[in-house]
């Protein structure tokens, strides 16, 4: 079954196309990432999954309900993790996660049993008290995460979150994300090539505001004669990698 | 209910900002102590020229009462030019010419000459050489008229109606003013930034993705924030109170004003902050809110000395009818009767400030 439904979708601001007659759909339980260079579109694509930006064209519809008069509903449905953290320095951990989930209409119990599972699998229990703002920029990161998952989000929206991160920091995101597959569909944008063909079950490469392709990782790979995404994103580019 | 669930956190993230409120609490009560002194009024040794154009007993006399008063600083000018000199170096700021006959009801004039660039000592002068002059002119009149007591020296009196059995003292016709001002200024700091701030940080962008909806945004932030806004109410009212004895009214009434303005002033500085983009936008926007409404709030003018054209822009500030409103119940000791219309006003600029708000916000968190 198709979570999500993306028809000729088209986001213009002014006379710049940022995204221009885009189409694809997305399986449930699916990893699902956006590559493709600067200003390619990818982040606004996922800004209008996410329902930050109403698209001048296009009909996306996400669980069966169409955005356009349904947002709402979707809003329930979906979480959105930013490539910046987003959290407020002044609440502790456990407050951030309370607060931004104010609006999905957990009980006291539930909402008590998310926050402590969210804290626990990005193993932040021990800083639950802990003001964010004396939080490292990795933990920061995981916050961000678990932000999105106290309301179960049956679509998870992540833009470059791994961005800035240490190796490890980043390897314990991709198990977390792994582990949420079990549960959400997840759709990502990333500039790490590697990341992607780790995690994704198929991937959209964007130039120009255009989806280029979509397909599996090495099939794309295969599509241009590249060795991996490295080589196509160069090519992508203009330029050569050796 | 989520609004207050909103403005829990927000109450939390206030006051977890100890700076905000160690500048917020300690400025008020510093900009309270500075209008307090400032607008004191307790003008003393003010340098005032005499000039004696004839030598005579009267001369004499009211030269000795003008330089009696402890607000003067007198000192004896040679001529009308020489005072003119002496107003222009700043040595003098201002002189007296007495040039009057033995017999003043045939001959003489008691000229006031006095410096354009500062109104409030201009009035200082004229009202304190009028007390110390008049006894001896009265008295020089009733001689020549051998003695009739009953001729009317006085056809026209002028009395300012302040019936109400308190003295009313120069920053009391001020104090209300300021109160309010300073309540415009803890409260638009407190908010001006509220949602830009978010906006720069990301939050907002990430809270619009949620299904909180603008008006539980707004609405917690406005009660938080008026919170914080009613604390600075009651700190601002004392420390006028405690320091410089002004004048109050009904305290119930009093505060109920006050916490209208404080509600208000929160409004306004969410509105501000909704509309503007970012921190910088919001500050400058802020800035130049507080002052128009400090011009308009009658303060410093009334409406019958401005232009036509401004008329209705102070018909249209709320700060015009809560100053009002303080005016009446602080120096007259009127009641509700008397402020009901004003208090009404400032309901309806705060409905409509706080709806405009959500209506604008709920078109950005769509």
């Amino acid at each position: 079954m198709d979570v999500i439904e993306v028809k000729n979708l088209k986001k213009y601001f002014s006379s710049t196309k940022a995204v221009d007659d885009i189409s694809f759909e997305i399986a449930k339980g699916e990893i699902f990432g956006f590559l493709g260079p600067n200003g390619s579109g990818k982040t606004t694509t996922l800004r209008m999954l996410a329902t930050i930006l109403r698209p001048t064209e296009g009909e996306i519809i996400i669980l069966q309900k169409n955005l356009r008069n349904n947002i709402y509903k979707v809003k329930k449905e979906i979480g959105y993790i930013p490539q910046k953290e987003a959290l407020y320095p002044d609440l502790t951990v456990k407050e951030n996660l309370e607060f931004f989930n104010i609006g999905y209409d957990l009980s006291r119990e539930l909402m008590e049993k998310k926050i402590q599972e969210a804290l626990r699998l990005l193993k932040l229990d021990a800083k639950s008290n802990m003001l964010a703002r004396t939080l490292s920029g990795g933990f920061l990161k995981r916050l961000s995460i678990a932000v999105e998952l106290v309301h179960n989000p049956e679509v998870l929206i992540c833009d470059e979150i791994t961005v800035g991160l240490d190796p490890v920091s980043r390897h314990d995101i991709w198990e977390v994300l792994k582990k949420l597959k079990k549960h959400s569909t997840i759709i990502f944008t990333t500039h790490y090539l590697e990341e992607a063909e780790e995690l994704c079950d198929r991937v959209a490469l964007m130039s120009g505001g255009r989806i280029l392709c979509i397909g599996k990782p090495r099939e794309i790979a295969d599509n241009f004669k590249a060795k991996n995404l490295n080589h196509v994103f160069a090519k992508l580019a203009g330029g050569e990698i050796n | 209910m989520k609004v207050f669930r909103v403005a829990k956190f927000e109450l939390k993230k206030i006051f977890r900002n100890h700076w905000l409120v160690i500048i917020l609490f300690l400025g008020s009560i510093f900009i309270v102590s500075l209008f307090g002194f400032v607008a004191n009024h307790s003008p003393e040794n003010i340098p005032l020229g005499i000039y004696k154009v004839r030598g005579n007993e009267l001369t004499e006399e009211i030269s000795a009462n003008i330089s009696a008063s402890k607000l003067f600083n007198v000192q004896s000018i040679e001529n009308i030019e020489n005072g003119r000199d002496l107003i222009k170096d700043d040595k003098i700021k201002g002189f007296v010419a007495i040039d009057l006959s033995k017999n003043i009801y045939y001959e003489g004039q008691i000229r006031i000459i006095d410096d354009i660039r500062y109104p409030e000592i201009q009035a200082t002068i004229r009202e304190e050489i009028l007390k110390r002059t008049n006894g001896s002119l009265t008295k020089n009149i009733q001689s020549i008229m051998n003695n009739q007591s009953s001729i009317n020296l006085e056809p026209i009196k002028v009395e300012t109606e302040a019936n109400i059995g308190k003295e009313i003292k120069y920053f009391d016709r001020f104090a209300s003013g300021v109160i309010v001002l300073v309540l415009l200024l803890i409260c638009l700091q407190l908010t001006a930034v509220s949602i830009s701030y978010e906006r720069e940080s990301g939050t907002f962008e990430r809270l619009s993705t949620k299904p909180l909806g603008g008006h539980n945004i707004i609405l917690g932030k406005f009660l938080a924030n008026s919170l914080v806004g009613i604390i600075a109410t009651i700190l601002v009212t004392f420390s006028f109170w405690i320091f410089f004895k002004i004048a109050l009214g009904n305290l119930w009434l009093v505060f109920l004003v006050e916490c209208l303005v404080a509600l208000i002033a929160v409004s306004i500085g969410i509105l501000i902050s909704v509309i503007t983009y970012n921190v910088t936008t919001s500050i400058q926007v802020s800035f130049y809110a507080f002052f128009a409404f400090v011009i308009t709030s009658q303060l410093f003018w009334t409406k019958e000395n401005v232009h036509g054209a401004v008329k209705g822009i102070i018909a249209l500030s709320p700060f015009t009818y809560a100053v009002e409103a303080l005016k009446k119940i602080n120096l007259y000791n009127w009641g509700w009767q008397e402020i009901r219309i004003d208090v009404l006003y400032l309901l309806v600029f705060l409905m409509l400030f706080t709806i405009l708000s959500v209506l604008l916000l709920r078109k950005q968190v769509k």
